[in-house]
């Protein structure tokens, strides 16, 4: 059997920064060093404009790094061009995001097949129907967005990051947009997923009741990063 | 009251504040309205100028016209007492200098023309002086086509004449396009001179009256002149025509020539439509959280629906009278360039009110049309269902009340275009192929979205490219019907435009004699048939006799033309040629009955064109009575002939058994076929057989040719602004949804997507798009130009799938660099900028 490496995610010294015109630079993100394990969770907490969002980009290799290296699962992001990254979402990544983001003119079911397929799993529509059920969605497959309130969106998008079975699930805080009830649901529903799956959980959030449902909290303060 | 001033000022807020909205709409709008205001005015000042002028065209209140032989005196006495009469003689004939010959128009006048107008020539010289002594005022053209000058000498008939003039405004000549030949004006004296009056069977003698009363004007005064004129004087056929009908040809060629603009404009307007319909979508997406705030602060269904509708309003109003404008500016432009074509127009500047009106209606109509489902059902939108969303997407709704306001426009459209229509029956034509072609563009588009829901392909990308083809905001249907109308008015045009210059070229080569003769006296007609035969086989030749005739009685009755077919009147209308043989005429089919016996000796029989015997009511057996030089010939029907018009080669619509018309003064015409040496008899007939009427039928099909391309040229333009729609319409809808890819593109990329996928999927969607719009504008267009072919009663139609297989590739390159243009973004973004919370 082979045997995987116990660190999932590396950071060592990553920076990362803007240019805001007249060769001046804006730094977002100030030598970060982080490792995280196989299945481990994760919570980073921190004030609007901390770089929160930031740091969960540069992971998911929707950003490049200004310095530094960052590892997930062995490869090096950095290296990477844009092709070799969405190779590497596709087979290591799942993102849950506040507002959402579910294509609006596909429904339910779609959304959650159309991620099955770019990771190269066959009968997606099967399999995304039957995500759809696990999340309790299972009678609104053909529903579209804008038809789904705040709470079921979420679910919809929990279901389409789990789907592709992912190593690390980032998590851009995921009950932000919902009422306090909807929020513990989703809540809930994130950590028996990732406890079912085994998932590594990168979570970020204001909300501390869900950032104390991690196994480590740390802080983002002024783009560094500090424990809780 | 309260209402409307919440919606006014709901108006002028949008107005005010979302203009940037309605780039596209407007722009739409403006092409529209500016190509129908354009090609209506043009026509209505065309038509305007052609009634006003109609009295200076006729050269009166009104015209009699005889063909052959003059009037008498007693005769000219007799009109006299109707008005002050002029009496002009037109003929066509051959103009010889030295070894040169041409084809010329003469116009022989008395000394009271014009009636009406004024006549205008390049000289000092008083019109007597002109034209005494054999002397004649010419064309300038004819000087510069056969080297002359002022002063030189040529030969008409028997006579010389001198040049001494050039004519500079000949008042009563409307139109200046498919003339035979230039004009050649002289006095009545020197065309009796000449000879060619009594030599030549179709001279037309005009006797204009201009009567102090105008009381001739009017139709029923005309049939009463008619009617006194066939009483007084029974043996000769009399035609009368007034103003309203003397440019009747002319008329009815600018009003199918405009109908076809019109149809093209039409096709404009409505691709603008289809750009209006989704600029107003993707406006009123945007403008989704404002009605839902503005409902949620307590604005009424009502209040909200009043002012966006005034604000369509409005845009519509603005956009038309912006099209107005250019079309003023268009139409003032295009007057002096049509001018030389159409005499009349010169000095033309009023610019009519009522086109231009129209048009703005028009608009305004085809705003509410296109905008009515996409305003309803964001106007039903409930404001709670916006919080749920990122982006509110508007889902177009077609329910009943939509579907009920769409048909009550559409009926005030069609019921506008047929009122206002030149020819109410093509235009009516014209709606139902526009119908036609919205159902199977309407039908594929749903076909195209069956297909493509069903399909399931293993490439994510491939996946991607089709499932946008068939998604809710999907810009395949705005593609297919833009960019499909469009191409379907352009395929429809070239192989329209194509396959008459193939035929007429064909004609050429093949099926046209190389030569028509006419004016053969009988003295000549062995001499020419000795000269033909060294040029040419017997077979590559005709010779038939003429001599014109009226149809009076049909079955012993007198003909009633309200009972003939509106498509064969004409054949009642005047003298026909009638000639006779005693064998069936080689290029002639017998479609019923049979041709007579060789050696056939018995009472007269008649045979005629096939379409006489519907149009007229006959059968075999029936009897038709001519007039010809006032003597009745009745004659039974025996068979009827299929008669091909188009070919340039002899035919008689009616022709007689010999022994009937042999002691009838009469000419004859002739064809000839040849291998080569065309100039060289053309110059020997001239000099050996002077009077004979030489017409090179490849000289006549040039002009043909000529006119057709000046056709089509016109039809080139507004097809060129359907196209330039099409695309405007194209890029408005890959634009509008710019923002919604970009969103998806970035989803996808945090699923895994590469920005090859993303590439594959755009150039794939495309595709599909492109070939599905060209393959049914290809059908469509084909079909469309395969019955405009049969309307011309050609009888063969050249699909040309080259030109086909050209628009798919064209039509794929512009879908694509359009695509790519427009989508840039898509292929070069960082998602993380979409992705990050508001």
């Amino acid at each position: 059997m082979h045997h995987l490496p116990k660190t999932l995610l590396s950071l060592e010294k990553v920076s990362l920064a803007y240019s805001i015109g007249n060769k001046q630079l804006l730094t977002v993100l100030q030598e970060i060093d982080l490792e995280v394990t196989r299945g481990e969770t994760l919570s980073i907490v921190g004030p609007s404009g901390s770089g929160k969002t930031s740091l969960l980009m540069l992971i998911a290799g929707l950003e490049p790094v200004t310095a530094g290296t960052l590892k997930v699962a062995d490869s090096l992001l950095s290296a990477m061009d844009e092709d070799a990254l969405a190779t590497f979402r596709r087979k290591h990544v799942g993102i849950v995001f506040q507002n959402f983001h579910l294509i609006p003119t596909m429904t339910a079911q779609e959304n959650v097949a159309i991620a099955l397929e770019f990771s190269g799993f066959d009968h997606s529509a099967q399999r995304a129907a039957d995500w759809l059920d696990k999340v309790g969605l299972g009678e609104r497959l053909h529903h579209y967005p804008q038809q789904l309130s705040g709470g079921e969106q979420q679910r919809v998008a929990l279901a389409r990051a789990f789907s592709t079975e992912p190593d690390l699930l980032l998590a851009d805080e995921p009950t932000g947009n919902l009422d306090s009830e909807n929020g513990k649901n989703i809540a809930q529903l994130l950590m028996s997923l990732r406890e079912q799956f085994g998932t590594t959980l990168l979570l970020i959030t204001h909300d501390p009741a869900l950032a104390h449902q991690a196994e480590r909290q740390l802080a983002l303060q002024d783009g560094k990063l500090v424990h809780a | 009251m309260r209402e409307a001033a919440i919606a006014l000022r709901l108006a002028s807020n949008e107005l005010r504040y979302g203009w940037r909205h309605f780039k596209t709409l407007m722009a739409c709008l403006i092409l529209g309205v500016t190509v129908m205001a354009s090609v209506n005015s043009v026509g209505a000042v065309i038509e305007n100028t052609l009634r006003d002028e109609a009295k200076s065209l006729l050269g009166g209140d009104v015209e009699v016209r005889l063909r052959g032989l003059a009037a008498t005196e007693e005769q000219e006495q007799f009109l006299e007492q109707y008005g002050a009469l002029s009496f002009v003689s037109t003929l066509r004939t051959m103009l010889y200098v030295d070894d040169e010959a041409t084809l010329v128009e003469i116009k022989a006048v008395d000394a009271a023309y014009p009636l009406v107008g004024e006549l205008v020539f390049n000289t000092d010289l008083p019109r007597e002086s002109l034209f005494e002594d054999n002397g004649v005022a010419v064309d300038e053209g004819l000087l510069t086509q056969l080297d002359l000058k002022i002063g030189d000498t040529v030969r008409l008939g028997q006579s010389e004449f001198v040049i001494r003039g050039t004519i500079r405004k000949e008042p009563d000549r409307a139109v200046q396009i498919l003339s035979f030949g230039p004009r050649v004006m002289m006095s009545h004296a020197s065309l009796d001179a000449s000879g060619l009056a009594s030599s030549v069977g179709l001279t037309d003698h005009r006797y204009r009256i201009l009567s102090s009363t105008s009381k001739y004007i009017d139709s029923s005064a005309q049939k009463k002149l008619q009617q006194a004129l066939d009483e007084a004087f029974p043996q000769q056929s009399w035609r009368v025509s007034g103003g309203d009908d003397n440019n009747r040809m002319v008329r009815r060629f600018i009003d199918q020539l405009l109908s076809f603009i019109t149809l093209s404009g039409l096709a404009t307007f409505l691709i603008a439509g289809i750009g209006i319909a989704s600029s107003a979508r993707n406006y009123l997406s945007k403008k989704l959280e404002t009605i839902a705030i503005v409902k949620t602060l307590g604005a009424s269904q009502r209040q909200v629906a009043y002012g966006y509708t005034l604000t369509l309003a409005a845009v519509a109003v603005i956009s038309g009278i912006i099209g107005v404008s250019i079309a003023a500016i268009i139409v003032l432009s295009l007057i002096p360039l049509l001018a030389p074509v159409l005499p009349v127009l010169k000095g033309q500047t009023g610019l009519p009110l009522f086109p231009m009106l129209l048009a703005l209606w028009y608009g305004v109509l085809i705003t509410f049309l296109f905008s009515i489902p996409a305003l309803y059902s964001a106007l039903r939108i409930k404001p709670s269902l916006l919080f749920r969303a990122r982006s509110g997407t508007l889902l177009v709704q077609h329910n009943k009340v939509v579907w009920v306001l769409i048909a009550l426009f559409s009926t005030l459209l069609i019921l506008t275009l047929l009122n206002t229509a030149q020819d109410p029956t093509f235009m009516l034509g014209a709606i139902l192929v526009i119908m036609v072609a919205f159902a199977v563009f309407t039908l594929c588009h749903a076909v195209v979205r069956k297909i493509a829901q069903h399909i399931r392909p293993r490439r994510p990308w491939l996946k991607l490219a089709i499932r946008n083809l068939h998604r809710p905001g999907s810009t395949a249907g705005t593609v297919i019907y833009a960019i499909g109308i469009s191409l379907m008015v352009l395929i429809t045009l070239l192989l329209t435009e194509a396959n008459m210059q193939k035929r007429i070229t064909t004609l050429v080569e093949d099926k046209a004699p190389s030569l028509f003769l006419i004016d053969i006296q009988p003295y000549q007609k062995e001499a020419l048939e000795q000269l033909l035969h060294e040029y040419t086989s017997a077979e590559n030749i005709m010779i038939y006799p003429m001599i014109r005739g009226m149809i009076t009685q049909i079955n012993g009755e007198p003909v009633d033309i309200n009972q003939i077919a509106p498509d064969i009147r004409w054949a009642v209308r005047g003298d026909r040629g009638v000639s006779y043989a005693r064998s069936l005429p080689e290029n002639a089919t017998i479609v019923e009955g049979e041709w007579w016996p060789q050696d056939y000796n018995g009472p007269p029989l008649i045979s005629v064109d096939e379409r006489f015997m519907e149009g007229m009511g006959l059968d075999i057996g029936s009897t038709l009575t001519l007039t010809i030089l006032g003597e009745d010939i009745t004659a039974t029907v025996a068979s009827a002939r299929d008669i091909d018009y188009t070919t340039f080669q002899m035919n008689f619509s009616l022709m007689l058994t010999p022994g009937v018309l042999e002691d009838f003064p009469s000419t004859a015409l002739a064809t000839a076929y040849l291998d080569g040496g065309e100039d060289v008899l053309v110059k020997r007939i001239a000099s050996e057989l002077p009077g004979i009427t030489i017409i090179r039928t490849g000289e006549v099909l040039d002009l043909v040719l000529d006119v057709i391309q000046t056709i089509s040229l016109a039809l080139r333009v507004t097809v060129c602004i359907s196209l330039f729609a099409g695309l405007l319409v194209l890029i408005s809808a890959l634009n509008a949804t710019v923002q919604q890819r970009l969103y998806d593109t970035a989803v996808l990329k945090v699923l895994g997507a590469s920005k090859g996928d993303i590439l594959k999927s755009c150039t794939t969607e495309w595709l599909l798009l492109a070939a599905v719009t060209a393959v049914i504008a290809s059908g469509l267009g084909t079909f469309c130009a395969w019955l405009i072919n049969d309307h011309f009663r050609a009888t063969s139609f050249d699909a040309m799938p080259e030109l086909t297989l050209l628009t798919l590739v064209g039509c794929g390159i512009v879908i694509l660099i359009t695509g790519y243009a427009s989508n840039n973004r898509l292929f070069n973004f960082r998602p993380s900028s979409m992705l990050r919370n508001d």
